[in-house]
């Protein structure tokens, strides 16, 4: 690059020196110019996310740009042609190979639709896969520990059975049974029910007050259906030492009960005023 | 440096319509590399190409023809150099490479290419900051003194100051070599 290669930017630089009463200075001009040679004939090779930029009007401008500007051949033609002629294939066939095509000519920055939907494909792969080792981690606590086994057999039978059939099978842990006795009367006195013996019995039984009276063997079952396999045998018993001051303030509704739970009391009433 | 930009280029690239991208690139973006480089930017074809992926999608809001086009994109380019300075003084100092005490120093093809564009730039660099933007900008970016105002933010009467100041620094300093050169 010369520096003298347009008579107008020398113009240019005639008028600035001029403007500056410095037109006689021979050396600033040619100094000038050599600033102007700091120009290139050229435009730099875009790089990729420029050209991608270009690209996207590359079938307009590569037909012009080698038509209109000679002087600038390497842009002209090694980089806007080859664009120009890869954007109207997908143009003309915006079928399957076409798609395809579009794809080689993705930007840097930019990501295709099918690569997110192959992502969200691996989550769900992920997902399934963490839900699956979770399944068999809770089926392993279950196989290890006989009380998890029970407790959960115990739930699903309440919630499943609302008529207590596995009552008989339920009493058998005898160990949860006393821990419930202390606390099935207070809940009883919160509730508001008069006579807490009654508690563990009477909510369940109210409806089936005729069958209580009739007979003491139906008057078992209805506890199991209010408080599940363990509470419904035990609170009979407690309850019913109770009994004999809680007659004086409430009605004569309890006191039928009474002759019905005694006869199994004696086993059962040593050791609970132990734990009262 | 020409503008080689046609009207139907040019209009297109103004309302936005991708097709003038390619123009406007080829147009200008020679005068912007030669900007950068007269201003000693290390990358100035890295620079240059960040202008213009900054400035192409936001053609469609430039008025003012061949001019304003210009204004604009030397705009963005003159806020790219002063970020690019900023940045350089945050960065740790390098010392700077002294061709003289490398004994592997052959002539750089590239300087031989450009003319003798190193000796004006080393000139260049002994003037103050704004005369040597206001020179750059109306040699190399052959813009007017009322668009170099407006890209500098200053009056159209301070930048005739200023390059009247820049060039009288400017012509002693080149004296002043040519009179030792001699």
């Amino acid at each position: 690059m010369t520096g003298t290669r347009d008579p107008q930017q020398e113009d240019s630089i005639q008028a600035m020196l001029s403007d500056s009463g410095l037109e006689s200075a021979a050396e600033l001009r040619s100094a000038l110019e050599q600033l102007r040679a700091a120009v290139p004939g050229e435009a730099p090779a875009p790089r990729a996310d420029l050209a991608a930029l270009l690209a996207a009007g590359a079938p307009s401008a590569a037909r012009r740009v080698p038509a209109g500007t000679a002087a600038l051949p390497t842009i002209g033609t090694a980089v806007l042609p080859t664009v120009g002629e890869a954007l109207p294939t997908v143009g003309a066939a915006p079928g399957g190979p076409a798609e395809d095509a579009a794809d080689e000519f993705l930007p840097a920055g930019v990501t295709s639709l099918a690569e997110r939907r192959g992502r969200k494909r691996r989550l769900a792969i992920v997902g399934g896969a963490v839900v699956g080792a979770m399944t068999l981690g809770a089926g392993a606590v279950a196989a290890s520990s006989e009380d998890f086994r029970h407790s959960v057999s115990h739930t699903v039978g309440v919630i499943f059975h609302p008529s207590g059939e596995g009552r008989e099978a339920h009493p058998v842990p005898a160990t949860p049974s006393p821990a419930d006795l202390p606390a099935a009367p207070v809940p009883s006195h919160a509730a508001g029910t008069p006579t807490p013996s009654t508690a563990g019995t009477a909510p369940a039984t109210p409806g089936s007050a005729a069958a209580v009276h009739a007979e003491p063997g139906d008057r078992a079952t209805p506890p199991a259906t209010g408080r599940g396999g363990i509470l419904p045998t035990p609170p009979h018993r407690p309850v019913t030492p109770h009994m004999p001051a809680l007659p004086g303030r409430d009605g004569g509704k309890d006191l039928p009960e009474n002759p019905l739970p005694e006869p199994t009391l004696p086993s059962m009433l040593p050791s609970l005023p132990d734990h009262s | 440096m020409a503008d080689q930009l046609s009207d139907d280029e040019l209009s297109a690239a103004l309302a936005g319509d991708p097709s003038g991208f390619s123009a406007v690139y080829v147009a200008i973006s020679p005068a912007v590399l030669g900007y950068f480089r007269a201003r000693g930017v290390d990358d100035a074809e890295a620079l240059t190409q960040d202008v213009f992926v900054d400035v192409l999608p936001k053609l469609a809001g430039v008025t003012g023809g061949h001019a304003g086009l210009r204004t604009f994109i030397f705009s963005v380019a003159h806020a790219r150099l002063v970020d690019y300075r900023r940045r350089a003084e945050r960065t740790p100092h390098l010392a700077e490479y002294d061709p003289l005490d490398d004994a592997r120093y052959s002539a750089s093809a590239e300087d031989e290419a450009l003319g003798s564009l190193g000796g004006i730039a080393d000139t260049l660099a002994r003037l103050n900051e704004e005369q040597r933007e206001v020179l750059t900008l109306r040699i190399v970016a052959d813009l007017s003194i009322e668009q170099v105002a407006g890209i500098m933010d200053k009056t159209p009467g301070a930048i005739k100051q200023l390059q009247r100041r820049g060039l009288s620094a400017l012509r002693e300093l080149v004296t002043e070599k040519d009179h030792a050169a001699s």
